[in-house]
This record gives C-alpha cells, sequence and structure tokens, in this order.
C-alpha cells in the first residue's frame, strides 16, 4: 500500500530533509507539502494524507492549532526543535515526534512504526489525539482568537469581538460584528477555555460577551432577556443568574 | 581633598578678622577686659568649628573609626586647650588679666568637644560608609547585569530551537549544497565565539555588536530562505561608537520572532544605526504588523531586560520605544553618542 504523506512545516529547509528522507522509504508518496497552519488546513482537507509530518513552531498558526482543526485524522508524526512540555504529552499520549535535526535512523523507526499503524486497526487514535488536545489546551491561558474555516477560507475572530456563542448540534455558531460564522467546538470546551471574567454562560446553549451587554429586561416573576448592544435579544436562563451577576454584580 | 590647605587658610583668615573686628566691638561696648573673655570663648569655638570642618572634608576611612575617632577627639581637645591657654597666659603676662588661667577651669569648658567630636565623627563615618556601599552595589548591578545579559542571550541562543533548527537546516544542505552547509557551520561557529568572546566588557565597539547581528541574520536567513529578507545600514561615523555588550542582538531576535516566525508571508528585518547630533540611534524594522505586535514586543522578556541595562548604563539618558512603521513595527534605541576608548579598540 502506498503511503500519503504531507509535511507541514514553515522552514523550506526543514521540509527538504523530510522529502530526502522520506526518498529513502518504499511505496510513499508525498501529496501535499504545506508552509504554514493556515495553508495545512486549507491544503489537508483534499489531499487525503494519511500520514502527516507536522512542525509545531510555525507563524500565524502553530501545530497543536492545526491539530485542533483537522477535520480527518491522519496519523501524525509531530516535528520540533524542542518543547519539552510537548515532548512529555507526546510521550503520554504516544504519539510519535521527531526531534529536529531529524536523526535518519530515528526516521525510519517513526515511519516503520506508522505503517504498522495503519495497517492495523486505529480505533483508539482520534481519542489518543483529542487526550492531546485536551492536555496542551490545559497549559493554555484562556483562548484569545477562534479559528474559522469556511469556503476553503480560515480566518481568524478574536474572542473579544464576539457577541455572543450559541450552541448548534455538534458545533458553535459564533455571532460577531453582525455576522455568524459556524465553528466545531463544544460548549463545554468554550466554557472552560474563555477568559471567565467576561464570558459568561447564560443559558445552557449561550455564552454571551459581559462587555457587550447593553441592558438587562426583567420580564415576569424574576426572568430577565440580555440585550446587546448590536440588538440581540438573549434569554437568561434562570439557574445561571448566578454566574452573570459573579460577573456584573447583583441585580 | 586638593582644596584642603586653601581652605584651612581662608577659614583662619576670616576668623583672625572676625576676632580682631569683635575684640573692638567689644572693646567699645564692655570694656577690655569683658571683650578679652569673650574673644577666649570665641578662640575656642574658632577651633570647634575648625575641627568640624576638617572631620567634613576628610574622608574617613571604613575601618578602624572608633579609634580614629578618639585620636582626633584628644587631638582637638588639646589643641583648642593649648590655645586658650596660651592666649589666656599671654593676657595675663602682659597685666590685662589679674590672675593666671585656671586649668580646671578651662577643662570644664572644653569638656563638651569630647561627646560632639566622636557624635560627628559617627555621623559622618555613617554617611561615608552609606555612600561606599551604594556605590559598591551599583558596581555590582551593573556587572550583575551584564551576566545576565549574558546568560539570558546563551540561553535564548544554546536554546534548543536556534541550534537544533540551524542543525536540521545544515542536514539538509550537506546532501543538496555541500558549500552552504559549511558556510552554515562557520557561521554558527563564529556566532557563538562572539558571543563567548564578550567576557565581562560593559562596552564594546558598535561595529562588534553589528558584526554579532549579521552572523545571526545569515543564519536565520539560511533558515526561512527567500521568505526572509534582512538589512543592515550603518554609517561609518556610528561603527565606533560605544554600546553595551550585547545589547543589539536581542532586539533583532525580537524582531524576528515578530514577523517571520509570527506572521505567515514574506518578512523582513532591518537593521540600521546612525548618529543623530550626540545621540547613536539604532532602530530595528520588521513587518510582523502593528497593532498585535506591540503587544506581542512589550510582553518579551527581552525588551525588558533590554531597558533594564540601558537604563543602569545611561540612567534616564536613553529612549527606547516601539514605533508602528508602515505594516510592521519599529524599535527605536537612541543613546548618548560615545566613543571607544583607545585601548579597547585597539
Amino acid at each position: 500500500m502506498t503511503l500519503r504523506c504531507a509535511i507541514v512545516d514553515d522552514e523550506p529547509l526543514a521540509r527538504q530533509r523530510i522529502r530526502d528522507l522520506l526518498a529513502g522509504e518504499r511505496n510513499v508518496e508525498i501529496v501535499a507539502e504545506c508552509e504554514d497552519g493556515i495553508a495545512a488546513l486549507q491544503t489537508l482537507p483534499s489531499a487525503a494524507a494519511d500520514l502527516l509530518f507536522l512542525d509545531i513552531q510555525m507563524p500565524g498558526l502553530d501545530g497543536f492549532e492545526v491539530l485542533r482543526e483537522l477535520d480527518s485524522e491522519p496519523v501524525i508524526i509531530f516535528t520540533t526543535a524542542f518543547d519539552s512540555y510537548a515532548l512529555r504529552a507526546f510521550e503520554a499520549h504516544a504519539i510519535d515526534y521527531l526531534l529536529k535535526p531529524i536523526d535518519e535512523e530515528r526516521f525510519r523507526a517513526a515511519m516503520a512504526r506508522a505503517r504498522r499503524f495503519l495497517e492495523g486497526t486505529r480505533e483508539e487514535w482520534p481519542a489518543r489525539l483529542q487526550a492531546l488536545v485536551e492536555r496542551l489546551d490545559r497549559r493554555q491561558e484562556s483562548l484569545r482568537r477562534i479559528v474559522v474555516k469556511s469556503a476553503g477560507r480560515v480566518f481568524f475572530i478574536d474572542t473579544c469581538e464576539v457577541d455572543y456563542f450559541e450552541a448548534a448540534g455538534n458545533y458553535v455558531r459564533v455571532h460577531a460584528g453582525g455576522e455568524t460564522h459556524l465553528v466545531r467546538l463544544t460548549m463545554q470546551t468554550l466554557d472552560a477555555r474563555l477568559d471567565g471574567r467576561v464570558f459568561v454562560r447564560i443559558h445552557r446553549s449561550i455564552i454571551v460577551n459581559s462587555a457587550r451587554i447593553a441592558e438587562l429586561q426583567a420580564r415576569t416573576r424574576g426572568d430577565y432577556d440580555v440585550v446587546l448592544r448590536s440588538g440581540a435579544r438573549l434569554e437568561l436562563q434562570r439557574s445561571y443568574r448566578p454566574r452573570l451577576q459573579a460577573v456584573l454584580g447583583d441585580f | 581633598m586638593r582644596r584642603l590647605p586653601a581652605l584651612a587658610v581662608l577659614f583662619a583668615a576670616t576668623y583672625a578678622a572676625g576676632v580682631v573686628l569683635l575684640l573692638i566691638l567689644f572693646d567699645w561696648q564692655y570694656g577690655l577686659l569683658g571683650a578679652l573673655h569673650i574673644n577666649s570663648a570665641l578662640i575656642r569655638s574658632g577651633f570647634w568649628c575648625a575641627a568640624l570642618a576638617l572631620l567634613l572634608l576628610m574622608r574617613v576611612p571604613p575601618r578602624h573609626w572608633l579609634l580614629d575617632a578618639a585620636l582626633f577627639t584628644l587631638l582637638t581637645i588639646a589643641a583648642a586647650f593649648a590655645g586658650e591657654y596660651a592666649y589666656m597666659h599671654f593676657l595675663f603676662a602682659k597685666g590685662w588679666l589679674q590672675e593666671p588661667p585656671l586649668l580646671a577651669a578651662l577643662i570644664s569648658v572644653e569638656a563638651p568637644l569630647a561627646v560632639l567630636m566622636p557624635a560627628a565623627m559617627a555621623g559622618r563615618y555613617l554617611a561615608v560608609a552609606a555612600r561606599e556601599r551604594t556605590r559598591a552595589l551599583r558596581v555590582h548591578e551593573l556587572e550583575s547585569r551584564l551576566a545576565e545579559a549574558r546568560l539570558e542571550l546563551l540561553r535564548s541562543q544554546l536554546q534548543p530551537h536556534f541550534l537544533f533548527n540551524a542543525l536540521n537546516s545544515v542536514a539538509t544542505l550537506i546532501r543538496h549544497d555541500a558549500a552552504g552547509a559549511e558556510a552554515m557551520l562557520a557561521r554558527l561557529g563564529r556566532f557563538y565565539a562572539i558571543a563567548a568572546a564578550t567576557e565581562a566588557r560593559q562596552f564594546v565597539a558598535l561595529r562588534e555588536e553589528v558584526g554579532f547581528v549579521r552572523e545571526y541574520l545569515a543564519i536565520e536567513q539560511i533558515r526561512f530562505g527567500a521568505r526572509l529578507r534582512c538589512e543592515i545600514e550603518v554609517d561609518d561615523a556610528a561603527s565606533d561608537a560605544a554600546v553595551p555588550a550585547l545589547i543589539l542582538q536581542p532586539l533583532a531576535e525580537n524582531a524576528i520572532k515578530h514577523s517571520v516566525a509570527r506572521v505567515p508571508g514574506p518578512a523582513s528585518v532591518v537593521v540600521r544605526a546612525r548618529c543623530d547630533g550626540a545621540r547613536l540611534v539604532l532602530t530595528v524594522d520588521d513587518n510582523g504588523g502593528a497593532a498585535a505586535g506591540t503587544s506581542a514586543h512589550s510582553d518579551g522578556v527581552g525588551l525588558a531586560n533590554t531597558r533594564r541595562r540601558l537604563a543602569h548604563a545611561y540612567g534616564s539618558d536613553f529612549a527606547l520605544e516601539l514605533q508602528s512603521a508602515g505594516s510592521g513595527t519599529r524599535l527605536r534605541v537612541a543613546l548618548p553618542l560615545r566613543t571607544m576608548p583607545e585601548k579597547a579598540v585597539a
């Protein structure tokens, strides 16, 4: 079976290094080469790669962000010059990595392992990647930007520009600047990763940017509507009222 | 200290003139005898003042100050006592006084000196000691800042990213461009040699710093290829200027991190140095975007370190600022223009 490989690295010589090393392998085809994370998100979905060499430090979108946003789940070999935290994370979740300068012997071993892995069942692979993402998320401070992919375009929205997030099945609708973008995220992830001093969950399916709140309008029996500066009117679910009070003060 | 004899003469002359003047004044006011007694007190206080003045002008050595104080006090008391005794005796010999000067009485009026002198001495000692300590601390701090900067540099350069990425490039170059690989290794070698050779020198000629940055940027240039454009422009006049060692490279590194390593697409880093009147102006431009870039820059530990080092080298006589410039950020540093001392240049 021919192994479809993709290389993502911002340094041309580093990509060339992987190409050189792959040239010594049998049944390998390089289906994509990307010079940064955004290019990777645009190219990879159509490349149908089995194996991805993914650099961690890249401009725009780093390797971990690419991992988070990838829809497919190819086997990934991370490449990095050094990142002790990441290395511990890879080891904890049995995910392969290559240290630069990349050593040929180590490369062969990684390739052999990847082939064995691809030939077997890979049922636990998505779970492993998921666990890695979660572990890496824990390291980061609050989420500052949202990656949006739409119609082959990849762009960012700063969280401070967001009016509110709204759950939509397995996706989240991001309302910002009068536009709505569908993003593959969960409310749990958002709740955990957004800055809790600014973003408040006011409903099972709504997280609001408290800086965008214009007024609270009382309805019957102590229920409130949250009205945003954009004019959007959102329902405050009663059980979430203490959370909003924690940010805005008592009302 | 050189002015001490002149001051002493001036003091003595003024004092003698005062004594004569007062003698005339008091003679007219109180009669000769009263004037003579007042003058004896004046002579005494004159000695005291002279001793105190001497004490203030003298640099008290921090060690043995108690012994010094005791000796100085004894000498002052003896001198004041002798002076006053001689004066009284002179008056008695002339027949202006009926009785010879009484030793016990003289000793009792000189007694306050025994308290005053050591107190003044202790005060003086404490002031001098405090000043010494501050100076020692400042020197120490300057040294430790430099050590810190070197460590910081070595940390960031020996830091796996830079070196390992560079070595990874070499691994590729060996197959395709052996000469390029050799050049890269030579540059890496020179880069670390310069970093290590800066040793404990506080200041180096700008030329050396620029050479260092040239190696650094050349290495990054090989890594990032056509995406990165580096430029260095240095006025001839600025080349000999003295700058704190290892001040420029962290700024260039900051620009690299801020542009090519952060923003996709073509990137540029331009380092310039020129003289502007009595100022040396260094600028580092990058195209990593302005608004978000400013925060990325100021968050850097490197820049805070640079600011601290400049403050220690120049006090408040420097400027370090970030400006938005076109599609990127300009870091501008202005320092007093000084040239290296001859021996250091040679």
